[in-house]
């Protein structure tokens, strides 16, 4: 049998990363661009629709409402979970003891498989018998109809965000702090900061480049929201809740529009290239310049 | 300004680690002293309990006679400078205005005060640049116009100038040294750089394994060390040692070495009662060389001459010993023969435990 030369051999070695790129990375979606032209229903054929799905999405309300829906949760969620984590992380460097047990506890809602933690929240909203109601009455809150209103129900579910991922910002930004040399601190206190002052001042612009990573990545996931409020709200009361992914799983699995899913798919790819292409650049800005 | 009393200061990390042991140190309102001596030896540990970064296992801390033991880094007001170069991420001017801005000084004179500090430091053209993209010399001179922009009551400096490179150290040198003439402050200053410290201070501290074993004057370091250890330790190389005893002979008391003798009968009355054996130490350049025979002097034989700086240091062998001599000019060669003496004043007598006698 003739042996593979070496250059046929590094050839064929060159092809397994096209493979992987064309085939597995590239060719899915490229199959849902292609779709996105096509009228297709489920038990139908595909008919070339030109761009007729695009002026359809461009042309829905209900796509500018999920958009502008999708939009404000993740604005509220990443800077609610900001605003605690990088709190709990300060707190957290300042506890003499007990920072081990504190680390446990916050790990527990990490862990927790998002689908879970929607049925969770889900009980724990119930109007009628629910916990958080029970708790409120207790103080004196008179109970929410907190999944049955829209807005009520769109709270609901950045707090539950929040609730999930505030331990990953908080623990994140605590494991960077403890990266830093001690002579920074030792030095801006003898310098005559307060402690709060040098968190903010000194030590957290010198973390910023991780803080961009944690936006970065909190900013993409929110974005693609699905499983948690999908268990919760299943997208509702009416379409409060209907985020991108939620419309988008909704047109394809609900109503089996398989060409205009498509449409809203590809129209999503491309927000989320333009947001990661902004946010890494941030990121690696950061990066390079520490 | 204060003046700075440690009085029989410990400090032990953990449960075993001493890097204190009874220390007692006085630095005198207004003056520059050097802490010296090899590393882990317990500098930093003292610089951060006089800082107030770390409270002492045991022992008093004084500012003015006022026991400050209890007192944080900023009740103390210090200033400190780190070997681990400390910058902000913020600009230039940023880094060194910190100070001001925390202590709500008003915008005029932090502007006036910043300029004037990064004009000492000579970064005056370099105040709007961001300062972690500076090289480490730089960095370092942000870090000490942000020391001197206030008037704290005592500068400490823990070997600020050993992660910079060599030019920027002289210059830094200097500039610390006016500094100091000018301010007035009292200043401490750590290294391990001896030469650094006999340059700069009016005093120097050494320390070994947690002990304060010589405060002294550069002077009195170089020329009556309490110690072997700090006769070895001070000096480029330091001084060397022969094991001798005191012998008597023709009414001349001798050291007498075995392969050499020397004559101590100048001074051998406050030897006698240390017993026989003892130490003798000579500083190399103390020690003089001829290539001719001279009465009085030893024969040795030159087995090596190295260069250092614009002396010569000379290896010389005589029968089992080696003595090094450090001279500027010589017309020795190695493998010459040449003739040697150690000058009676130069010599410096040692006990046994290796404590100064004379
Ligand atoms: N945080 C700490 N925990 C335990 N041991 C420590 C700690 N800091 C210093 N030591 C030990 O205490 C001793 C003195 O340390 P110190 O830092 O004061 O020495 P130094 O003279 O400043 O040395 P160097 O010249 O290397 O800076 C050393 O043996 C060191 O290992
Ligand atoms: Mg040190």
């Amino acid at each position: 049998m003739k042996k593979i030369s070496f250059r046929s051999k590094t050839l064929f070695l060159a092809l397994i990363p096209m493979i992987y790129l064309y085939g597995l990375v590239i060719y899915p979606f490229a199959s849902v661009i292609y779709y996105s032209f096509f009228s297709y229903d489920i038990g139908g054929t595909p008919v070339f629709n030109g761009v007729g799905n695009y002026i359809q999405l461009f042309t829905d309300p209900q796509f500018y409402r999920t958009l502008g829906l999708t939009l404000s949760y993740s604005i509220l969620a990443v800077g609610a979970e900001f605003l605690f984590g990088i709190g709990l992380a300060y707190l957290l460097v300042h506890i003499s003891r007990g920072r081990s047990v504190a680390t446990s506890i916050l790990i527990l809602p990490l862990v927790m498989t998002p689908a879970v933690a929607g049925i969770i929240w889900r009980i724990m909203f119930d109007a009628g018998f629910g916990h958080v109601n029970f708790y409120l009455s207790l103080i004196g809150i008179p109970g929410q109809k907190w999944l049955i209103r829209p807005t009520e129900a769109f709270i609901s579910t950045v707090i539950v965000d929040v609730w999930q991922w505030t331990p990953f910002v908080t623990l994140v930004t605590f494991a960077g702090l403890t990266t830093l040399p001690v002579e920074l601190v030792e030095s801006a206190y003898i310098d005559g900061a307060s402690e709060f002052r040098t968190f903010k001042d000194i030590l957290l612009p010198r973390i910023r480049a991780l803080l961009y990573i944690i936006l970065f990545l909190r900013v993409i996931d929110t974005l693609k929201i699905f499983d948690t409020v999908y268990t919760m709200t299943g997208g509702g009361p009416g379409t409060a809740t209907t985020y991108m992914s939620i419309f988008n799983y909704l047109n394809l699995m609900t109503f089996y529009h398989i060409g205009y899913g498509c449409t809203i798919a590809a129209f999503f790819i491309v927000l989320m290239n333009v947001v990661v292409t902004v946010l890494s650049k941030k990121a690696g800005a950061a990066l390079f310049a520490a | 300004m204060v003046e700075i009393f440690l009085d029989n200061v410990t400090h032990i990390y953990g449960k075993e680690v001493k890097a204190l042991d009874s220390t007692t140190l006085r630095v005198e309102n207004g003056s520059l002293i050097a802490l010296l001596g090899p590393s882990g030896c317990g500098k930093t540990t003292t610089m951060r309990i006089i800082a107030g970064l770390l409270r002492p296992t045991s022992g008093r801390v004084y500012f003015d006679n006022v026991d400050v033991t209890e007192r944080s880094s900023q009740e103390r007001n210090v200033a400190m400078v780190f070997q681990f170069i400390v910058i902000y991420d913020k600009t230039v001017f940023e880094n060194i205005e910190f100070p001001l801005l925390v202590r709500k000084v008003p915008k005029e004179e932090r502007i006036k005060r910043v300029k004037h500090a990064a004009e000492l430091m000579g970064i005056s053209n370099v105040l709007n640049q961001q300062a972690r993209k500076l090289d480490p010399g730089t960095r370092q001179k942000v870090a000490l116009a942000r020391a001197f922009v206030r008037q704290p009551t005592v500068f400490l400096l823990d070997e600020p100038l050993t992660n910079v490179d060599p030019q920027t150290r002289l210059e830094l040198r200097k500039i610390i040294k006016e500094l100091q003439k000018d301010l007035h402050q009292t200043m401490i200053y750590v290294t391990h750089d001896q030469a650094e410290a006999l340059t700069l201070s009016e005093k120097i501290a050494v320390m070994k394994d947690g002990k304060m074993i010589q405060y002294d004057t550069p002077e009195a370091l170089y020329d009556k060390p309490k110690n072997t250890f700090v006769a070895w330790f001070i000096g480029n190389p330091g001084m060397q040692f022969f094991d001798v005893s005191l012998k008597q002979s023709d009414g001349a008391f001798l050291l007498d070495a075995g392969e050499f003798s020397v004559d101590v009968s100048n001074v051998s009355g406050q030897l006698v009662k240390y017993g026989n054996e003892l130490k003798l130490g000579i500083r190399p350049e103390n020690i003089q060389v001829s290539s001719q025979k001279k009465v009085g002097w030893f024969n040795t034989k030159c087995t090596m001459v190295e260069r250092v700086g614009n002396m010569h240091l000379l290896t010389l062998g005589k029968g089992r010993l080696e003595i090094k001599a450090k001279i500027k000019e010589t017309d020795v060669r190695e493998g010459d023969t040449a003739w040697v003496q150690f000058p009676s004043e130069k010599v410096r007598v040692y006990s046994k435990a290796g404590e100064l006698i004379i």
